[in-house]
């Protein structure tokens, strides 16, 4: 009865804020779990919610990526092949290689939209692609030159993505 | 036993540390989102490749309508400078977490990360829960010595669960994806110009990682991520694990190409084990 008393003694915003922080530290844990102990001892794969705290947990690589492929790039003025984070749409302040790498690896027709900026942003007609596809542990290396020409972007996407697909196959394990 | 949790999570706290992280948390975003919004004020959502992270229905619905954009950038910045210096930080964050919302909605591949998840959480107890400081930051009272004002216990105790939380679980994974009994690290290092490692990393190890470091490194890593957390618990320890989380946070972000948003909101996030109880005698602003 005391004990009732007191907790009724709580104003109802503090009740409130306890609620939220319950049902908030439960969601965190769960997310947390569902990425660690749930798929390592329970049911063998990640829960898929469409939240992002369940989908994506708290590691971007827990593993160094052994299958991988990036993409440098010039142009009839430079010399010396380039990192194609400098033709990313938008900047991105102390980690532009990264993001680029990340993008092109989950997208590899996102070349095709880095093609267009650099048209765009170099005004030129064509720019050259160099496309490394890595097998890291078993030192497999394969190396592909492309030209994008401004008026036919998207059958250089189509064929390069087509490319790196195959190459990507030949490294499977 | 619960009504006194209850209680402790609402005793006061000097809000310095909180006010401090609160000002690195806007200067991370600003950092992060101001360059990827800047650059796209007119079309910031056509013709980009969409990262289907959140909501990609609400970013179809708000390419349709004109200007939605521009307003949200608007509100953006507004409620960035708002959240930095004024009191109704629970206004400000609410519009930022909506604004986040919007960006990773429409066109998440400028701007998606490791750190947006944790950020997002943080930005959202902002907007919920009392922070309690001053009226004005940038106020005479932000002089070091001067009183910050109180917070109750409950904002920093859910932010530091995030931080270490997820540093924990971070250990956690890669400790049961066999970080135990590999060596990692030496891939990780040996990786290519152009992906996650500095320039710099490439350039010195150009010629193979020696195996003492990179061993060295997944075990501090490791350890690092599981043993930290733990001791935070105790409050003897604070002090060590503030410092220790700096050390490896800085190392993070000389090694790897991160964002300065994820190495803010885990460094920063770390002051907040400096959190004080409110001195008596002190007004409490609740």
């Amino acid at each position: 009865m005391g004990r009732k008393r007191e907790a009724k003694g709580f104003p109802i915003s503090q009740r409130i804020y306890l609620t939220l922080a319950a049902v908030w530290c439960g969601l965190f844990l769960f997310g947390a779990l569902n990425h660690t102990i749930i798929p390592a001892f329970f049911t063998g794969e990640k829960l898929n919610f469409r939240i992002p705290g369940f989908q994506f947990g708290y590691v971007m690589f827990n593993k160094a990526p052994q299958r991988y492929f990036y993409h440098e790039y010039k142009t009839h003025e430079i010399e010396a092949w380039r990192p194609v984070s400098e033709l990313a749409d938008t900047p991105a302040v102390f980690y532009s290689q990264s993001r680029a790498f990340v993008n092109h690896l989950l997208y590899p027709g996102y070349v095709g939209q880095t093609c267009r900026n650099a048209i765009a942003r170099l005004n030129l007609q064509k720019v050259y692609f160099r496309t490394m596809v890595v097998r890291n542990d078993l030192g497999q290396k394969y190396e592909g030159l492309s030209l994008c020409w401004s008026h036919d972007v998207p059958r250089f996407e189509k064929e390069l993505t087509e490319w790196i697909t195959a190459q990507m196959r030949r490294t499977e394990p | 036993m619960w009504h006194r949790l209850a209680q402790h999570l609402f005793s006061p706290v000097d809000a310095m540390a909180l006010t401090v992280f609160r000002i690195i948390l806007v200067l991370g975003l600003a950092l992060h989102f101001l360059p990827a919004t800047f650059a796209h004020r007119s079309n910031y959502a056509h013709n980009i490749v969409r990262f289907p992270v959140m909501l990609p229905e609400l970013g179809e619905f708000l390419v349709n309508i004109p200007g939605s954009m521009q307003v949200t950038h608007i509100v953006f910045v507004l409620a960035l400078v708002g959240a930095a210096t004024l009191r109704a930080t629970r206004l400000f964050f609410s519009l930022i977490v909506l604004c986040l919302y919007v960006y990773l909605s429409v066109n998440a591949l400028n701007t998606n990360t490791l750190g947006l998840w944790p950020t997002l959480n943080i930005c959202t107890l902002f907007a919920v829960l009392p922070s309690g400081n001053p009226r004005y930051t940038l106020s005479p009272s932000f002089i070091p010595g001067i009183w910050f004002g109180s917070a109750p216990r409950l904002l920093p105790v859910l932010i530091l669960i995030q931080v270490l939380g997820a540093f924990f679980f971070a250990g956690l994974e890669k400790l049961l994806a066999g970080w135990y009994a590999s060596d990692p690290m030496k891939e990780f290092l040996s990786l290519p110009p152009g992906s996650i490692v500095r320039p710099w990393v490439y350039s010195l190890f150009s010629g193979g990682v020696p195996g003492f470091l990179s061993v060295l490194l997944t075990i501090a890593t490791l350890a690092g991520e599981i043993v930290l957390p733990v001791l935070a618990i105790f409050r003897k320890y604070r002090t060590i694990v503030f410092l220790s989380f700096e050390i490896f946070f800085a190392g993070v972000m000389l090694v790897l190409d991160i964002p300065p948003l994820f190495y803010l909101i885990f460094a920063g996030g770390a002051l907040l084990l400096l959190t004080r109880d409110a001195p008596t005698g002190r007004p409490h602003e609740h």
